[in-house]
C-alpha cells in the first residue's frame, strides 16, 4: 500500500517522459521504414519498366514482321546491355501463339513481363510448320499446294501444336512473315502467320 | 494573438518533438501522393505510347490487305468493304479477316470517307471480359467507291486491351 502511495504521490513525471520518448522512438522507425521501403518499390518499379521495354521491342519487331503483306524477313539481336539495372542478368524468353514473355531473377526476385502480338504466331521455322500441314493436311499450305480445310480448322490445328517455346536469349532471333494457301471448290485464300525460331 | 505570444506557461514545450514527428509523417505522405501521382501518369502515357505503335501496325495491315484491295495496291474496294460492314456482311469473310489477326487482340475498324458520307464499322463480338484501355491510330487512305471514283478517307483502329496485357 504504501509502494502504491509513494508511486501515485510521485510528480517527476517520469512515465510521461518515458511514453512520449518510446512513441517519438517507434515512429521515428516507422517513418524509416516506410521511406526505405519507398526507395526499394521505386527501384524495382524501375527494372520492371526496363523488363516491360525489352518485351515490348520484341514485340514491336513481331508486330511490324507481321503488318508486312508480304512474306517477310527479319533477324532480331535481344540486347539488355545498353538498361541499366537489367545489365548482365540472364533471361529468359517464352514465346507462344498466344504471348511473348520475358522473365529474370533479381536478388531471389523474380521478374515477369508478358505482352500479346497482333498478329499470329507460330513459334517455330518454316520446316516445322510445314511438316506439321503435311501430316494433317496431306500438304504444306504453300501457293503451289494450298490446303482443302476451312481456315477455322487451320488456326485450331496451330494453335493445339504450339506450345511455349523457350528461346536462348544470346542467340539471334529470325522473325518470318509467311502466308498458309487454303482452297475450297472455287477460290484460294491464305491467312499469314509470324514464324520465330532461332 | 499577443496573448498567446506571450503565454510563459509553456503548456507545448514539452510536446514539441511529437509535434516536429506528426509534420514529419505528413510531409511524408505528400510526398509519397505527389510521387504517386507522378508515375501513374507516367505509367498512362506509357501505355499510350506502347499500344499506339500496335494500333497503328494493325491499320497500316489492313489498308495494305489484299483482301481490301480495290483495282490498284492503294486503293481499299469500297465494295469490299460492304462485305464486312453494315447489312451485306458476309460471316465467312469476317471472320478470315479477324482471324488473321490474335485472337487475343480486340480492336474495331472504322473506315470513312473524307466528306463523311460512307462510313464503315467492323468489328466483331468483342469478350465479355470488360476492357480498360483504349487506344486508336488513324491512317489516310484511298477508297474506290467504283472504278471510276477514288475519294481519300481514313481508316481508324480502335484497339481494346484488357487488364493483364496493360
Amino acid at each position: 500500500m504504501r509502494a502504491m502511495s509513494v508511486f501515485l504521490h510521485d510528480e517527476r513525471a517520469w512515465v510521461d517522459f518515458v511514453l512520449s520518448k518510446t512513441a517519438l522512438i517507434l515512429a521515428s522507425v516507422v517513418v524509416i521504414a516506410a521511406v526505405y521501403h519507398f526507395a526499394v518499390s521505386m527501384e524495382h518499379m524501375d527494372r520492371q519498366k526496363e523488363l516491360d521495354m525489352l518485351s515490348t521491342e520484341l514485340l514491336s519487331n513481331i508486330d511490324k514482321v507481321g503488318s508486312s503483306p508480304y512474306e517477310s524477313n527479319i533477324t532480331y539481336k535481344f540486347n539488355a546491355e545498353h538498361l541499366s539495372y537489367l545489365q548482365g542478368q540472364q533471361f529468359e524468353i517464352s514465346i507462344s501463339s498466344e504471348y511473348v514473355a520475358i522473365d529474370t531473377n533479381i536478388d531471389g526476385r523474380s521478374m515477369i513481363s508478358a505482352r500479346t502480338p497482333a498478329f499470329r504466331v507460330y513459334p517455330y521455322p518454316p520446316s516445322i510448320l510445314y511438316n506439321d500441314l503435311r501430316s494433317e493436311y496431306g500438304t504444306n499450305g504453300t501457293i503451289m499446294e494450298p490446303i482443302s480445310a476451312e481456315h477455322k480448322d487451320i488456326i485450331g490445328f496451330l494453335a493445339s501444336r504450339a506450345n511455349e517455346v523457350s528461346f536462348d536469349a544470346s542467340e539471334q532471333f529470325y522473325i518470318h512473315k509467311t502466308f498458309i494457301y487454303f482452297a475450297d471448290d472455287i477460290n484460294v485464300e491464305k491467312i499469314g502467320y509470324v514464324l520465330v525460331y532461332q | 494573438m499577443y496573448w498567446f505570444i506571450n503565454d510563459d506557461r509553456a503548456i507545448l514545450e514539452p510536446q514539441n518533438d511529437i509535434f516536429a514527428t506528426a509534420l514529419l509523417v505528413l510531409g511524408f505522405v505528400v510526398f509519397a501522393c505527389v510521387v504517386s501521382k507522378t508515375y501513374i501518369a507516367q505509367q498512362d502515357s506509357a501505355f499510350a505510347l506502347e499500344n499506339y505503335e500496335q494500333a497503328s501496325l494493325i491499320a497500316q495491315s489492313i489498308a495494305r490487305s489484299q483482301m481490301l484491295q480495290g483495282s490498284r495496291q492503294d486503293l481499299m474496294s469500297a465494295e469490299k468493304l460492304d462485305k464486312l460492314s453494315g447489312t451485306q456482311t458476309d460471316p465467312r469473310t469476317l471472320s478470315l479477316f479477324f482471324d488473321s489477326f490474335s485472337s487475343n487482340v480486340n480492336f474495331q475498324v472504322d473506315i470513312s470517307t473524307e466528306d463523311g458520307e460512307h462510313i464503315w464499322h467492323i468489328s466483331r463480338t468483342l469478350s465479355a471480359s470488360p476492357s480498360v484501355g483504349h487506344i486508336a491510330a488513324s491512317i489516310p487512305v484511298t477508297l474506290e467507291l467504283n472504278p471510276m471514283q477514288q475519294v481519300p478517307g481514313t481508316l481508324t483502329v480502335k484497339l481494346f486491351k484488357e487488364r493483364w496485357d496493360i
